[in-house]
């Protein structure tokens, strides 16, 4: 839906639309807490970043909030210097269908939050199939993979989805990320799912990354992926502030992901 | 309680009714039409100078005035028009059908200034209305050449374009569904083509049209903030018609004829665009297909003195597509069969069938197994009555009723490929019906006072079959840690159905309704009105330009009906011999139970549409000065408005009042038309208005590996775009003709351009950085337009 708003923009502007830089008088507001917490099933991988807004106008890097103190269900999470991250003891893993609640205490002020780590549905197989041109689509491989979902319905999954272009392992593409709901896919029997917009030669290593995310989680990343640096003109949404599932007066999120990982090297 | 009131008014006009018609004398009424086509004129004026009184035709071009036996010269007037003067020996009631010759024919000899001018503009009993016929509208030069009728209105005070080039557009301070937009009597759902940049009225099929944006009678009634009442042309009933014009984008032609002569005609009226011949030259483009169509026909037919039907209907269709993996469009079909009965000559009907369907489509397409069609429409089937007695010569009464069926389809999914995986579903359909009644009373006290009073009354209810959702403790919508958000569906009992025709919700609405005027002298009157209104359709949007893919979704049990409160007065005065009018209204707007769309709203195929939005409220005010003149060689106006409106509702901007998005303080227009000679006209416009209000980037972070930074906004629409101005101006060559030679044909060539000095108008701004340092930068379309288009007419 996006890209076709998109499209109708880039065609609106394309009749004679061109772009000047304006001064319009800036408005001013004090820095609020901004917390970025990730707790996974995958080992290792949870985390609390903590830092502090910054004036949209100008060139500085967020401040590094390194002197709170963080936990999940009780479990304390450790600043680390190096990485500029609050991390649990190693060997942490989230599990699957529990809640947790994230405290944190900044500058003499709470913050908390709670979110439920929702199950993943199962994916089988990944496989290709030759596609002639279509549409803005160049004639390539595309990849489908096999799914089946016996969650009840309605269950939330955010996909990740792009090419690697090197041998590291790569879980953060930008703008390449899909988010659906399983209302309109079939549940409890298997399905073939074509990954859309994409197109891949023979070589190409192509990485899935899905993780299961609950209701508020859902509704923020879709604010998210709508929110962006224009300001609204006739095809934007009307500028919102982001949801955030933390108390207390803080910006940011808390999420909880059921994380499955694919690789799939086109033949 | 509402009722009551209802009744009693029914009562106190019924009184009125008994107490003035026992100085019925004798009546005079008619019909009043264009001697060239038989179009009847809706507005003309009836008047008797030495007894101060007068008419004017009604929206079918009847009047009536009733007047003690005697001899009488009779003046019979229209703007554009020669005025004729009758003398009429009234000992019975008359009969009086008249034919009126434009004024323009005679240009030559000068006659505009032997031509009496009437002092409606003070003397009507109307005020925030502004009337206008198609051939104005066609002197005011437009983008890309296409006459439109909602460009127009945009140059008037009290109305502005939603945005550079729209042609959606906001009266007072309401939202763009706070219009209530007619054509022949049907509702426009969607009065758009091409993305809003064009109106779909065809100029060459509209007659004429009247805006009201305060004051509103009692006969109208579903929107808040104003109603664009668009007529048709009746089709000619003397001769043959073609007329047509090719332009840049589109081309149209009309035909009208009679059927029998002066008693049957018809018109056809099709337009269609071409410009995405044009992509296949642009890369970006290439795979891009746009277009749209519409066409008017319309029937008439007089069956005899006292009855005329009338068969009118609008199709229209807009296609956008991408490549042909997506693709959206949108329609709008009407029909109009309608019946005027004179029972006498004080007595008229009118009894109107219409059926109005919006229709709109979005189809994707990203591969064999992954494609869906989903449609949604809008049926709108109503009868409609309308009655108007004329009592007296100070005393007409009007009263009616209209029954209206709804069925929403709020959306159908369907596969468009076999293969695909999407399921086909549907959300239920929604249904509701709605009764109205109005009844109001005019009356002139003296020479000097007139009051139209009256009120409607509205019930709107749902019924089924269908079903509702049900939510955790009956409400939508939870606050959760400051935000609105969707509450639980009620996990015991998730759906209530209703069986077919069962109500189970109604929401009535009591309207009263009041125009008062006071003549201060023959040329200067002070005026004040009154109305209340309620919407019970609502437009659930999230963006501002018309794509087709707005929802309308009724009132429900969740979703209550929205209010406005308006009270307005005004000073009206002509100079000149009446050749200029002046007015200067302040109006204050209250509205109630508006309908915001709440943050992260998920519009897009969803059941649970009432969880999507919270009710807000809105003030507007405002101070509107508008001079006209309508004759001789040069013509036009001037408008300026000063006004501020604003929004408040839960949860929003900390519950605080923030500034609406198309307040705009100022907003000054000047329209010019001068008739160089008999060939050559030149025209032009002017237009500055304060930057529509936006909610500004006020602090950023980044999270979860985003390449842009998320962004904090301070208060909302807190900051302003930069001023809107721009210059239109035409040049109209008409055919040269050889004196004393008689021309079947007539055509003539339009040279305009629109945003003549280029001024680069914010169509949107953006955001971008240079070394991580955001700068802002605006977006503009259209500057420097030229276009040419050629009309003919024979």
């Amino acid at each position: 839906m996006k890209k076709i708003f998109l499209n109708i923009f880039l065609i609106t502007l394309a009749f004679s639309a061109c772009k000047e830089k304006v001064t319009i008088e800036m408005q001013d507001a004090n820095p609020l807490l901004v917390v970025e917490g990730e707790l996974t099933t995958e080992t290792d991988s949870s985390f609390v970043r903590l830092s502090l807004s910054s004036n949209y106008y100008t060139a500085t890097e967020p401040t590094m909030v390194k002197t709170a103190q963080v936990s999940v269900n009780g479990v304390p999470f450790f600043f680390d210097p190096t990485k500029n991250l609050y991390k649990p003891e190693l060997g942490y893993v989230g599990k699957r269908d529990s809640t947790y609640n994230l405290l944190i205490s900044y500058d003499s002020k709470i913050y908390t939050s709670t979110a439920k780590l929702e199950r993943m549905f199962r994916v089988d197989s990944f496989f290709q199939t030759w596609k002639e041109a279509e549409g803005f689509l160049p004639a390539g491989y595309s990849v489908s993979y096999a799914g089946y979902d016996d969650r009840p319905l309605i269950k939330y999954t955010y996909f990740v989805n792009g090419k690697v272009d090197s041998a590291t392992q790569q879980d953060s593409f930008a703008r390449q990320r899909v988010l659906w709901d399983n209302s309109q896919t079939p549940a409890n029997k298997q399905y073939v799912f074509e990954v859309p917009f994409a197109r891949f030669k023979s070589g190409e290593t192509y990485l899935a990354i899905f993780r299961s995310v609950d209701k508020n989680m859902y509704d923020f990343i879709r604010e998210t992926n709508s929110q962006n640096p224009n300001i609204p003109g006739p095809f934007q949404t009307p500028p919102t502030n982001l949801p955030t599932n933390i108390t207390g007066g803080a910006l940011g999120y808390f999420a909880t992901y059921d994380v499955k990982r694919w690789r799939y090297t086109v033949k | 309680m509402k009722n009551k009131h209802f009744i009693a008014l029914i009562g106190a006009l019924f009184l009125s009714f008994s107490a003035f018609s026992q100085n019925i004398k004798h009546s005079i009424s008619g019909n009043i039409t264009d001697a060239k086509n038989g179009e009847e004129l809706i507005g003309a004026t009836i008047s008797v100078p030495t007894l101060k009184v007068g008419a004017t035709t009604n929206a079918y071009g009847f009047y009536s005035l009733s007047l003690p036996a005697g001899s009488y010269e009779i003046e019979f007037s229209y703007v554009g028009y020669q005025t004729q003067k009758k003398l009429v020996n009234l000992s019975q009631d008359q009969r009086i059908n008249l034919e009126l010759v434009e004024s323009k024919k005679e240009l030559k000899e000068v006659l505009v200034k032997t031509d009496k001018i009437n002092a409606d503009n003070v003397t009507q009993n109307k005020m925030s209305v502004v009337k206008l016929d198609a051939k104005q509208v066609k002197q005011i030069p437009i983008l890309l050449g296409e006459v439109d009728i909602i460009k127009a209105i945009q140059l008037l005070p009290g109305v502005q374009a939603a945005g550079d080039g729209s042609t959606n557009f906001i009266v007072r301070g309401g939202n763009i569904d706070h219009n209530l937009v007619l054509l022949d009597e049907a509702v426009v759902y969607n009065p758009s083509h091409v993305l809003g940049f064009f109106s779909t009225f065809n100029g060459d099929a509209v007659k004429d049209f009247e805006i009201y944006k305060g004051g509103i009678p009692a006969q109208y009634g579903g929107r808040l903030a104003s109603v664009l009442d668009v007529h048709m042309k009746d089709g000619n009933t003397k001769k043959l018609g073609v007329t047509g014009g090719i332009g840049i984008l589109s081309s149209r032609l009309t035909i009208e004829a009679p059927i029998i002569k002066d008693k049957s005609s018809f018109l056809i009226s099709g337009r269609r665009s071409y410009f995405d011949v044009f992509f296949p030259i642009s890369s970006q483009l290439s795979d891009v297909t746009a277009y749209f169509g519409d066409l008017n026909i319309k029937l008439n037919y007089t069956l005899g003195a006292k009855d005329k039907i009338f068969l009118s209907g609008y199709f229209g269709k807009d296609a956008l597509g991408f490549g042909g993996f997506a693709g959206f469009g949108w329609g709008n079909n009407t029909g109009t069969l309608r019946w005027n009965h004179v029972f006498n000559s004080k007595l008229f009907l009118n009894t109107s069938l219409i059926y109005s369907r919006y229709n709109y489509n979005l189809d994707f397409k990203l591969s064999e197994n992954l494609n869906f069609t989903r449609t949604n429409y809008i049926d709108d089937l109503n009868l409609k009555v309308d009655g108007s007695y004329f009592a007296n010569a100070n005393s007409i009464f009007k009263f009616g009723m209209k029954l209206n069926n709804y069925v929403f389809l709020p959306g159908k999914i369907d596969k468009i490929t076999e293969g695909s995986v999407i399921d086909p579903q549907s959300l239920p359909k929604k249904k509701a019906i709605q009764e109205d009644f109005y009844a109001s009373h005019s009356y002139k006290f003296g020479v000097r006072l007139s009051a139209e009073y009256g009120a409607r009354v509205s019930v709107f209810s749902n019924i089924g079959d269908g079903r509702s959702l049900n939510y955790v403790n009956g409400t939508p919508t939870i606050i959760d840690n400051g935000f609105v958000k969707q509450n639980a569906f009620d996990p015991n009992n998730k759906y209530t159905y209703y069986k077919t025709g069962e109500i189970y919700n109604t929401n009535f609405g009591f309207e009263p309704r009041l125009n008062l005027s006071y003549l201060l002298s023959e040329n200067s009157s002070i005026k004040a009105s009154y109305n209340r209104m309620y919407q019970y359709m609502h437009l659930i949007q999230n963006i501002t330009a018309s794509t087709g893919q707005e929802f309308w979704t009724p009132t429900d049990q969740y979703i209550k009906p929205q209010q406005a409160d308006q009270v307005a007065i005004g000073y009206f005065r002509n100079f000149m011999d009446n050749k200029i009018e002046f007015s200067v209204e302040t109006y204050y707007k209250k509205l109630k139970n508006t309908v915001e769309l709440r943050n992260g709203a998920d519009i897009q195929f969803n059941e649970a549409i009432e969880a999507q939005v919270v009710a807000g409220q809105g003030r507007a005010y405002g101070v509107e000065f508008f001079a006209r003149k309508q004759s001789g060689k040069t013509t036009g106006w001037i408008g300026y408005t000063l006004s501020k409106s604003e929004r408040q509702a839960n949860n929003i901007n900390n519950n605080q009042w923030y500034s609406f998005r198309f307040d705009r303080t100022n907003y000054f227009t000047f329209v010019m038309n001068q008739q160089i000679n008999e060939r050559i006209s030149v025209s032009g416009n002017f237009i500055y208005a304060t930057g529509e209000a936006f909610s500004q980037a006020s602090q950023k972070y980044t999270i979860f590996g985003e390449k842009n930074p998320s962004i904090y906004y301070g208060v909302r629409n807190g900051a302003r775009f930069p001023a809107y101005h721009r210059a239109d101006v035409s040049v109209t060559i008409a055919r040269k003709k050889k004196p004393g030679r008689t021309y079947k044909n007539e055509s003539d060539i339009v040279i305009a351009v629109y945003n003549v000095y280029g001024h680069k108008n914010a169509y949107t701004l953006s955001y971008s950085s240079v070394d991580n340092v955001p700068i802002i930068y605006k977006w503009y379309l259209f500057t420097f337009v030229p276009s040419i288009t050629y009309n003919f007419k024979f």
